[in-house]
Order: C-alpha cells, then sequence, then structure tokens
C-alpha cells in the first residue's frame, strides 16, 4: 500500500515537472560537476517547435526568473475563460524609472492560429537577456528604453488552436460564445474530426463521372477542378465536420467567430461593416485588457503585433479613405520598413490597405492613428522561403525603393499562380519533410454524407515553417524588434550657456538634442493633440524668470518665439524632431543656482543646473 | 481660487427648483415607488461611475421579464438636462401609478416590459445641485482640456458669491464679442460682415486660476456620455473619451442594451429631438434585404480562410431607411397628439450620441425627445443660445456648460438674437426675472482689474422648464410613451399547422407564420446590421425523419401587413412519431404546434 502511495506521489511530481521541463534540465544533469560550455545559455530553449499557452507562458517565466534584475511579469488581466495574460517588463531599473523611459510594446498571436509571434516575443526576451551582458548594442537599448512583451494577445484562441482539431487558418477567434448563424444558438456546429486523427481535413466524395474534381494524374494528394463540359470523379464538400445542430448547415456556428484584431478605436466599424468587430470598440476583454495597460503607459512610442503571414513589414492606413500619414512620421516608418526588408528576407514593407486588404479597428492603426505611436505588424513567415528563393517563382518585387520609387511607396509583389503555393508545399512535403506534413486521402464514414474521403495538410505547416527553420524567423524578427526600439527617441543636453546682461539680467540659452530616428512626438500626435506635449522648464528659488521662449533661429540666440505667460514654463507640442534640437532661451533676474529640465512622455527626462 | 467644493447631499430638493431631483433623491424616489409596486417593479444597479456611484435601472413588468418585448427609457446622460430625468422618473411612478387604476396599462405590463434609466449620468447631475451650481454636461473624468500637462487646474469660480457659475464679459481688443445696443444683456458675436469689431470677450465666471492667460479652461474633467457612443464618434475632442464607449456608464448602458436583446425600442430624453418632426429618411440595400440575412462570413471554424479579409464593406447610412420611416412617422403623430411642444429643437450635432448608435448600429428604432425648450421667437433656434464657457485653444472644445450646440460657426444672425430677445422677454414676463443674473461689475479684485461684469443665464434655465411646470409636462410625456411603446412590438405567432396528408407513417406537413404585432419583425436596419436575430422556424421529428423540407428556417422580412410565410414538409415515422413545430424569436414566448403521424 505504502508503495502505491509512493509512485503515485511520484508520479504527481514527474507530472507537475513535465510542465516545465525543457532540455536545460537534461543537460545539467549530463554535466554535473563540470564547468558549462562558455557558450551556454542560462536559459536553454529549443526554438525547433511551437509552444501551447501553458508551456509559453513557463518559458517566459524562466526567463524572468533567470534574469531578476531585468525582468518582471505581471498578469494584466484575464481572458474570456480565465487565462491570464502574461506581460513582460523589460528595463533596467538601475539606469532610470521606468515610466521615464521609451517603451516598446511587442506582441503576438492575436488571432489563435497565427501562433509564431508568440515564440517571437519569448525569443525577444531571451535574446535581450541572455546577451545583456555580452553584446554592448543589446545593453545599451535595455538600459536606456524599455520593453513591454505579451506573447499573446488571444491566449484562448491558441489553446484552442493546440488542442483541438484545427487547420492552418482555423480559427483566428477568440473563445466567447457567439452566433455566427443567426439562429439564438451559440457555437452549436463546429468543425468535427470524423476520423479522430486529431487534424481538421477537407472532405471529398467519389460519385464517379458526376463530380467536377478529379484526382492530378501527377500527384494523387492534389485534386483539380474540371471544367463542364468535362466532369471529374469527386465533389469537394469542405472542411471536416458534421450538421451538429441539424439544421442543414455543417460548420455553420463554430467556436467564437469574431476577429480580436478588429475591435480596436481607431476607425472602429460595426459588425456589418468590417465582420469580427464585436458589439463596440474594446468590448472583448482581451482587448480592454491590453488598451488599459497601454493607456496607463503613454510611454510607449513603438509598437510591433506579430501575425502570421505571407512576408509582410506592414503600416496603416487600414482604409483608403483614411487620410495617408504626415510625411515626417513616413519617414520614420520607410526607415524601419527598408531596414526591416534586409533583416528580413522575403519579407516586403507594405501598407494595409493598398498592399493588403482593408481592416477598420485593427491594432496598429490604433498604435499610430488613435494613440501617435510608430506601430508595426510583421506578418512572419513566407512560404517563398520554403525553397529559399521566392524570384525563380514570382519574379521580382516591382515598383517601390528597388524600382527608384521614393521610399514612401513600397514595392509591390506580384500574385503568386493559382495552384503554384499548393503544388509547392506538396513537393516540399514529399521532398523535404519526408511526407510528414500530409494526410493521404483515406475513407471513413459521413452521417449525412455516407463514405467520404477525407485528406490534407496538417495544422502545423502552411501559415508556420517547419520546425528546422523556425529558429531563424524568430531571431530575424526579434531582431528586427531591437532595431525598432534603437530608434526610440533618447534626449541629451547639447549645450547650456550663461550670458550676462548686467543689472542682475542674465540669458539662460538651452538646447536639447535628440540622438534617434523617432521625435519625442510624432508628427500625428502633435497634429492631432494627442497625449502631452514635452515641457522645457527652469527654475531657481534667487530667481524670477522675466521672459523666455523656443528660439526659431539656431545661430541667432535672440530669435525666439516668446511665451506670453510662464515663461518658465515652454510647452513644446511638436517634441524633438527626429536627429533635432530644440533651443530656449530665459532672461531671467537673480543670481544663485539654476534647474532647467526638459520632460517628455516618450523620452527620459534631462536636465542641467547652472551658475548665474 | 480651487474648485468649490461640491456639497451634494445637503441640497436634496433646493437648488434645482422645488421639484427637481438630485442623484440621491432620484435613487429615493425609485427605491420607494419599487416599494410600493412590488408585484410590477425592480430595481437593480446596472453599473457604478468612475466615483463609485450606482446607476439604476427599475424594470417594469408583471413576472418574469424574459421573451417580453421592451422599451428601454434613458434620462441624464447630459447632466444639464435635468427635465430629462424627470421625466423618466415620472415615467416609472405614473406608470405604476395607473397600472394600479387602468386594466389597459396593466395588461401592457403583464405582455410587455420597461426597462428605465432615469440618470445614466449621476456625476454631471450632482453639478446642479452643488455650491455653486453649474451645468457639467460630462462624468467627472479627470481631463486636461488645455493640454499643459496640468489636469482640471483652472475651474470656474463663483467669483460673485451668488451660488451659481454663470458668465463673465470683459472689454477685450482681440474679443470676438459686442454687447447688445438694443438689450445690454445680450452679448453677440461682432458681425464681421457689417465691418462690426469686437469689444468684449466672454467666458464663463471665475478667475485665471494657473495665471496662463485664459480663463477657467481646465476645470473638473469631463466626457460627455451623449457622444460617447460608436456611430460617428468623433476622436481627437477632449469631451470625447479615448474611445467610443470609454466610459464606465457608456459601458454600463451598451452591455446593458446588449445583454437585452428583448429591448424593440429605445426612448433617450436628452438634447436631440426626432418626435416633434419625424426625421428624413433614405432608400437604403435592406429595403430589398432577401428572406435571410447572409450569414456572417467565415464564422469560427468555418472552411477554408475564415474570413481573412471579413467585412461586409460600406459605410453606415446617415438617415433612417425608408421602411424604418413609418414608424418613427407614427412616433411624431403620437407625440403632436399626446405633448403637443411647439416649435423647433434647434439642430444638436449628433456625434456619438445614443439615440444615433442605437438606431444606425444595433437596429432598434430609437426616439430622442428634448421634452421641453424655451420659447425661440423664431423656429429655428429655441436651445441656449452661445454659452462659451472655457476659454481654451479652440472655442470647439470648451468644458464647461453646454457646447455651443449649432450646426454653424456664423457670427450670432438676426434670429439668434432674435431668440435670444425672446428668451428674455420670457424672463422678464413668466419667470420675474428670475432666471437671469443682471450683468453687474466684479468686485474681485483680479477680475475688476480688466473690468469684468458677471452676469448671464443662471445655470440649467435653458435647458429645463420652472420646476413648477414639470407635472404637467411630464404627465404628458408618460402618456407618449405608453402611445409609442405598443406600436413598436412585433407579435409572431403560427398562423396555421396542419397535416393535409397522413396516413401508413408518412405525412405531408404545412405550417406559416404572421405578425400579428404592429412592427416589423426586424426593422429595416436590423436587418441591415444582421443584429437583431430573425424568427426561428423549426421542425423535429421524435421518433421519424424529414424526407423532404429543411429542418429549420430563418425569417427576418415579416411586417404586420404582410400574408403569412407558409412551408411544407413531408415527414416520415412510426404512427404515433411526435411531430413538433417550434416558432422562436427575441420579442415574445415561443409558439409551438405539436402533432402525430397517423
Amino acid at each position: 500500500m505504502n508503495k502505491f502511495y509512493i509512485s503515485a506521489v511520484f508520479a504527481l511530481l514527474a507530472s507537475c515537472a513535465g510542465a516545465v521541463r525543457t532540455p536545460s534540465i537534461v543537460v545539467a544533469a549530463q554535466t554535473q560537476g563540470r564547468a558549462p560550455s562558455a557558450n551556454a545559455h542560462k536559459v536553454e530553449i529549443a526554438w525547433n517547435r511551437f509552444y501551447d499557452y501553458e508551456e509559453l507562458s513557463e518559458l517566459l517565466k524562466k526567463v524572468a526568473v533567470a534574469h531578476p534584475d531585468l525582468c518582471s511579469i505581471q498578469s494584466i488581466g484575464k481572458t474570456y475563460e480565465g487565462r491570464d495574460m502574461w506581460v513582460m517588463t523589460i528595463q533596467n531599473p538601475a539606469t532610470g524609472k521606468e515610466q521615464e523611459k521609451p517603451a516598446t510594446w511587442v506582441d503576438g498571436n492575436v488571432h489563435g492560429n497565427e501562433v509564431q509571434g508568440g515564440e517571437a516575443c519569448v525569443y525577444l526576451a531571451w535574446y535581450l537577456t541572455e546577451n545583456y551582458n555580452n553584446n554592448p548594442s543589446v545593453k545599451e537599448t535595455v538600459d536606456r528604453t524599455v520593453f513591454y512583451i505579451l506573447p499573446s494577445q488571444n491566449p484562448d484562441g491558441r489553446d484552442y488552436w493546440f488542442h483541438a482539431p484545427n487547420t492552418p487558418s482555423s480559427s483566428r477567434s477568440g473563445k466567447r460564445p457567439t452566433d455566427n448563424d443567426h439562429d439564438g444558438f451559440f457555437d452549436e456546429d463546429g468543425p468535427d474530426d470524423i476520423d479522430g486523427d486529431g487534424e481538421l481535413l477537407t472532405m471529398r466524395k467519389y460519385v464517379p463521372g458526376k463530380g467536377d474534381y478529379r484526382v492530378d494524374p501527377d500527384d494523387a494528394r492534389r485534386m483539380i477542378r474540371v471544367a463542364p463540359p468535362k466532369t471529374g470523379d469527386y465533389v469537394m464538400l469542405g472542411q471536416e465536420g458534421i450538421d451538429n445542430d441539424g439544421d442543414g448547415d455543417i460548420n455553420e456556428d463554430g467556436p467564437g467567430g469574431y476577429d480580436l484584431n478588429r475591435n480596436w478605436p481607431s476607425d472602429w466599424q460595426p459588425n456589418y461593416i468590417q465582420f469580427g468587430a464585436g458589439d463596440y470598440p474594446l468590448s472583448y476583454e482581451e482587448p480592454r485588457n491590453i488598451a488599459n495597460f497601454v493607456l496607463g503607459h503613454p510611454n510607449i512610442h513603438a509598437f510591433q503585433s506579430f501575425h502570421n503571414n505571407g512576408g509582410m513589414i506592414l503600416r496603416g492606413p487600414g482604409a483608403a479613405y483614411v487620410p495617408e500619414y504626415p510625411r515626417a512620421d513616413i519617414s520614420v516608418f520607410d526607415d524601419l520598413g527598408l531596414n526591416g526588408e534586409k533583416m528580413l528576407p522575403f519579407y516586403r514593407y507594405m501598407i494595409i490597405h493598398r498592399d493588403l486588404y482593408t481592416v477598420h479597428g485593427g491594432f496598429v492603426n490604433w498604435g499610430y492613428e488613435g494613440l501617435g505611436a510608430y506601430a508595426i505588424t510583421n506578418e512572419m513567415w513566407s512560404d517563398d522561403q520554403l525553397y529559399q528563393n521566392n524570384e525563380a517563382r514570382r519574379g521580382p518585387a516591382f515598383g517601390g525603393a528597388a524600382a527608384g520609387a521614393p521610399p514612401s511607396t513600397p514595392p509591390r509583389r506580384a500574385p503568386a499562380a493559382d495552384d503554384s503555393t499548393t503544388q509547392d508545399d506538396l513537393t516540399f512535403d514529399e521532398l523535404v519533410m519526408a511526407g510528414g506534413t500530409f494526410v493521404n486521402w483515406h475513407k471513413v464514414n459521413h452521417p449525412q454524407y455516407g463514405e467520404i474521403e477525407l485528406g490534407g495538410f496538417r495544422k502545423m505547416t502552411g501559415r508556420v515553417p517547419p520546425g528546422f527553420m523556425i529558429e531563424e524567423m524568430l531571431h530575424r524578427n526579434a531582431i528586427f524588434v531591437l532595431y525598432q526600439a534603437e530608434q526610440l527617441p533618447e534626449v541629451v543636453v547639447e549645450e547650456t550657456s550663461v550670458e550676462k546682461l548686467g543689472d542682475g539680467l542674465h540669458a539662460v540659452n538651452f538646447t536639447v538634442k535628440n540622438k534617434h530616428r523617432m521625435p519625442t512626438r510624432s508628427a500625428i500626435a502633435a497634429n492631432k493633440e494627442m497625449g502631452e506635449p514635452d515641457l522645457l522648464t527652469i527654475s531657481g528659488s534667487g530667481v524670477e524668470v522675466v521672459a523666455g521662449g523656443i528660439g526659431t533661429d539656431r545661430f541667432k540666440k535672440t530669435e525666439v518665439r516668446l511665451a506670453e505667460h510662464e515663461p518658465g514654463r515652454l510647452l513644446l507640442n511638436d517634441g524633438i524632431p527626429s536627429f533635432g534640437r530644440v533651443t530656449a532661451r530665459w532672461i531671467v533676474r537673480g543670481s544663485g543656482k539654476v534647474h532647467i529640465q526638459f520632460t517628455a512622455e516618450k523620452a527620459a527626462t534631462v536636465a542641467a543646473d547652472v551658475q548665474l | 481660487m480651487p474648485a468649490p467644493l461640491l456639497s451634494i447631499a445637503l441640497f436634496a430638493l433646493q437648488s434645482g427648483g422645488a421639484n427637481y431631483h438630485n442623484p440621491a433623491a432620484v435613487e429615493q424616489t425609485l427605491r420607494d415607488a419599487v416599494a410600493k409596486h412590488g408585484n410590477r417593479a425592480k430595481i437593480d444597479s446596472i453599473g457604478k461611475t468612475l466615483a463609485g456611484d450606482s446607476i439604476w435601472c427599475v424594470t417594469l413588468t408583471e413576472g418574469d421579464e424574459r421573451q417580453k418585448s421592451a422599451v428601454l427609457v434613458l434620462g441624464g446622460a447630459n447632466g444639464a438636462h435635468q427635465v430629462g430625468v424627470e421625466a423618466a422618473l415620472a415615467n416609472v411612478t405614473q406608470i405604476l401609478e395607473r397600472a394600479d387604476a387602468d386594466p389597459a396599462v396593466a395588461q401592457l405590463l403583464k405582455e410587455h416590459c420597461f426597462y428605465m434609466i432615469p440618470l445614466l449620468n449621476p456625476e454631471g447631475a450632482k453639478f446642479m445641485f452643488a455650491n455653486p451650481k453649474m451645468e457639467h454636461p460630462a462624468n467627472a473624468r479627470p481631463v486636461d482640456d488645455d493640454r499643459d500637462r496640468r489636469t482640471d487646474e483652472d475651474p470656474p469660480d463663483d467669483a460673485n458669491g451668488d451660488g451659481w457659475i454663470t458668465m463673465m464679459r470683459f472689454p477685450d481688443p482681440k474679443g470676438e464679442y459686442v454687447i447688445d445696443a438694443k438689450d445690454p444683456r445680450i452679448v453677440r458675436k461682432a458681425d464681421s460682415a457689417k465691418g462690426e469689431r469686437g469689444t468684449h470677450k466672454l467666458v464663463a465666471e471665475g478667475v485665471d486660476d494657473d495665471h496662463d492667460g485664459k480663463w477657467n479652461e481646465d476645470g473638473v474633467g469631463g466626457v460627455r456620455i451623449d457622444r460617447n457612443f460608436p456611430y460617428q464618434w468623433k476622436e481627437f475632442d477632449r469631451a470625447t473619451g479615448s474611445s467610443a464607449v470609454s466610459e464606465p456608464e457608456s459601458r454600463a448602458l451598451a452591455d446593458f442594451l446588449l445583454n437585452h436583446t428583448n429591448i424593440a425600442a429605445v426612448v433617450v430624453y436628452g438634447l436631440h429631438d426626432n418626435v416633434r418632426k419625424a426625421p428624413k429618411t433614405e432608400a437604403g440595400p435592406a429595403d430589398d434585404a432577401t428572406d435571410t440575412p447572409a450569414p456572417a462570413a467565415g464564422g469560427g471554424g468555418r472552411g477554408g480562410r475564415g474570413g481573412r479579409a471579413g467585412g461586409g464593406g460600406g459605410a453606415a447610412p446617415t438617415s433612417i431607411l425608408k421602411d424604418d420611416g413609418s414608424l418613427y412617422e407614427r412616433a411624431a403623430k403620437i407625440y403632436k397628439e399626446k405633448v403637443g411642444a411647439e416649435g423647433d429643437v434647434e439642430d444638436v450635432p449628433s456625434d456619438g450620441a445614443i439615440h444615433q448608435w442605437a438606431y444606425f448600429h444595433r437596429g432598434l428604432p430609437a426616439f430622442a425627445v428634448r421634452v421641453w425648450t424655451p420659447p425661440s421667437g423664431t423656429r429655428a433656434a429655441s436651445g441656449p443660445a452661445s454659452k462659451p464657457s472655457g476659454e481654451g485653444e479652440s472655442q470647439s472644445r470648451p468644458t464647461r456648460g453646454p457646447r455651443r450646440e449649432t450646426t454653424t460657426d456664423k457670427p450670432e444672425d438676426e434670429d439668434r438674437s432674435k431668440s435670444e430677445r425672446a428668451r428674455l422677454e420670457w424672463n422678464d414676463k413668466t419667470l420675474n426675472g428670475d432666471g437671469f443674473v443682471q450683468w453687474k461689475a466684479a468686485e474681485n479684485p483680479e477680475l475688476k482689474a480688466i473690468g469684468a461684469e458677471i452676469g448671464g443665464w443662471k445655470p440649467g434655465v435653458l435647458f429645463n422648464p420652472p420646476a413648477g411646470d414639470l407635472a404637467e409636462i411630464t404627465k404628458k410625456h408618460t402618456d407618449f410613451l405608453l402611445a409609442i411603446a405598443p406600436e413598436c412590438y412585433p407579435k409572431v405567432v403560427i398562423a396555421s399547422a396542419k397535416f393535409t396528408e397522413n396516413k401508413n407513417g408518412l405525412a405531408t406537413f404545412k405550417a406559416s407564420i404572421r405578425n400579428d404585432g404592429k412592427a416589423p419583425a426586424l426593422s429595416a436596419m436590423a436587418r441591415r446590421a444582421g443584429t437583431t436575430r430573425p424568427v426561428r422556424v423549426r421542425l423535429t421529428v421524435d421518433g421519424g425523419q424529414i424526407v423532404a423540407g429543411r429542418p429549420q428556417y430563418l425569417v427576418s422580412n415579416l411586417d404586420p401587413q404582410d400574408a403569412p410565410v407558409e412551408w411544407t414538409w413531408v415527414v416520415q415515422g412510426k404512427p404515433g412519431s411526435k411531430v413538433k413545430l417550434e416558432v422562436n424569436y427575441p420579442f415574445g414566448p415561443d409558439s409551438v404546434f405539436t402533432g402525430e403521424i397517423q
């Protein structure tokens, strides 16, 4: 009896450990007593597979536990099904207060099936922390900025994609029950794994001489449409499933059935204009939790929201009627997008509504159009990467910078020929994946259709890379985020000088300079008066500020735009431009120490003291 | 001067006039009514404001409210519009009293339901009961109105200590206003077309607390609940919130409406009006809608790319759809009959308005009712004229006092001056001069130094009738509500159900449904928006099967005057098998027919 008890406890412990076990534990056991290799990581993570929500959360926590000086983790709220939404904050408290440093928001996986953004987030956290001590560039950016990292915007959707039968494309949604077919029942007829193999496949029925499809004579996996008057031997019956609710339709109301990336405030449109938008902006728990966090962190000045797929670096606008962005901001986006193309081969810098499709109420649209931060989405992974050569298949990119057009005109790419993707994927499956990604056609009995056949690609193909290509994808995307963060503004004092004017009067000149690409206030934020303006102040117990203003000529210091009231407190709605500078000049009466300070939402505070 | 303290509780029934109710009195009145009429009323909190005040909803119906069509009635979204609160509050008590005496009203509460939310914005309403008393249309969320990195640092002040925040005028060469030569009480915009040059500034009463050269430009916060809803929501306007439905009051209301799918229509007592005159209509695609709305593309788990690109596209309509026009016309007719209010309500911008959201996004007929307007002297202008409050960087976003609710930025034209004169005449004759504070030089040293005079309309006077008129006005609105409600309800029933053939285990079954109510099963806008659920007709055979016909039909187009919609099924089963037809829709009980296969 005792023995049974002990083994039961052991089994329990083992199952607990199972959740956190990774190769590093195995390595540690084998190398006990020996010094680790010089290039060993503090946290070893296998970057050749994808992780479900629980596993991914554990990986994030492991990174945090191993690097407590730089990382903290908090739940920003719960999902519809009650999962925690974990955000990791990476920053160095020794170099200043978190709220005073500019920040990058990074997330992934808003669509349940678009999983690899989650791994990219954890990879970024892992890469920054593991390299903090040995890579000066990493250290510099981690020391002066903040990263807020949410691996999954949609943990319910992620969990459902991993643990329920799904396809590469299903399901994008969260899990709040939704009456998609308007019959008063909720989620009552989703897809079904008829053959119980854990995959959601395609149904076909053999109807010799009476169908409109035939089997490709060169590849038995592939179906070819037959144009009338010719006939084929098969009809295609759609996604694997049965009529669960007996209403005559199949798979018409599955779990969820909305789009968390259409629920954001900027250009939000109701469901009848934008499918999946939800009842009103931020009506779903997950976007609301994120919005509460983001609105509470006005230091966020850059966004990266990872999606899959297609190999794109996307900026807004999301709809043609939304005005094109101000020129000064486009130049920031162009720098990010065009350098991103170099970091991310096979990716193209694009405008959402023009080069992809119309999106109302998207997250990055809100990030830029609603908050004035530089917001970008990477559509991770392109199946051009399967053969490491897209030009052979589709021809070169046309238009855009490559063709001599202005950099703000991103290149467009010719659409793929109709069937090429499928054929390429099939060939790749056969030659490189040893046939492991395709389920061959096989017979099953269907309660409504009788004998049918099922076949198709497995879930983890098509929109995600094969295991052996994951790490490269993660690294290139994470390094792009690091590049985004490096562009965050950093304001330094360039000059502080005092001119003696006589009669106890002094002129104090103060110049601050922005060392980086992103201005302290985006042009759209300045135009639309979003957020708080930057502030230049001067104070001292023994002085009276007689006049003050912002300089309008760099070399003629007396040319200033005088403040009519409160000259010691100059508001700067336009902020400090990209690589630019702002000069203030004050006339003060008195003596002693004077304190001058620059304060901004998106840049660290800088100050100088001068003696009159 | 610091912001005036709000001493609310003490002013229960005072400052607002004898019968205006402050938030505490509103709650008490509702509780008393519910206690007295427990068989037909209950009270619930639908949410809380930022300050933690509950927003109360009284449900008026006898017994269980589920599957009873309902009208949602709202008041007090705008803190200055007290008469709307009074109307909704009186509706509650008067409907309950009448139900005790009038069998028709009792029957209405048996079959149908009213959801009554008299005070949606209690934070804003409190300002009318504070000392000093002031108009505060919004809630009390702190907002840095003048964007100087300080929040709520320069509110209006009661500089003359009379207990009201009124207006202040002072000579200023940059001023846009002049004092009217005929009646020096009137301060109007200079008419530059006639070569007139402004001589005065006109701002809300108070000192420049933060010494930034602007008067009262950043008072106690505020997001306008009546401008915080998604249809035509205006972004980057500090009074409209960080997003549509950003405020707890708006969220509470939106969630309540979405969770009560039995709501068939909405009545909003507020600044807008579409019942004195029926709104114009437009022909929309919904007028040609087929029987069943297109199912939402790409529902979770649907095949292929799952609605990747999504979206029905297009744009939301901007006028009431033609097929919904007749209900609005009936409402206007009933309003004229029951209330008979004179004059048009000025054209108040309706960006983010509640009734607009209810109709254009949710497909619910929504009646906006101004309840009362002061005499105008002209047809077009009857509301408060210019009442700029805070002096901001932009006059388009004053934060104190009612916004200048006009559609044009034209200088004071003849009409406006005329209506201001008419109102002053009304003040002098009807109110005995009690609605207007005579302009008087300020004594506060800072204001004296600039030659300021304090005066103008007392808070709320141009929005709300004298308290003595409330009894009659609110009774008329109860009459209106009781008359319009039945017009808003569909009533779907089984018109016929019978076996035409039935022997040897094979039967032909025919059934039809009909709308016996006064409103369509779904409004044209609901069909367009795909919001209201269609009528579901479902046939099941216990111990048998349908051999011809679909098991389920969804019907979204069923108007009262339409002929019955009919279906035929062939069913097979052992003799004695049960055939069951169920008709289900959001606005009434299920209809069921059962029969047996012979």
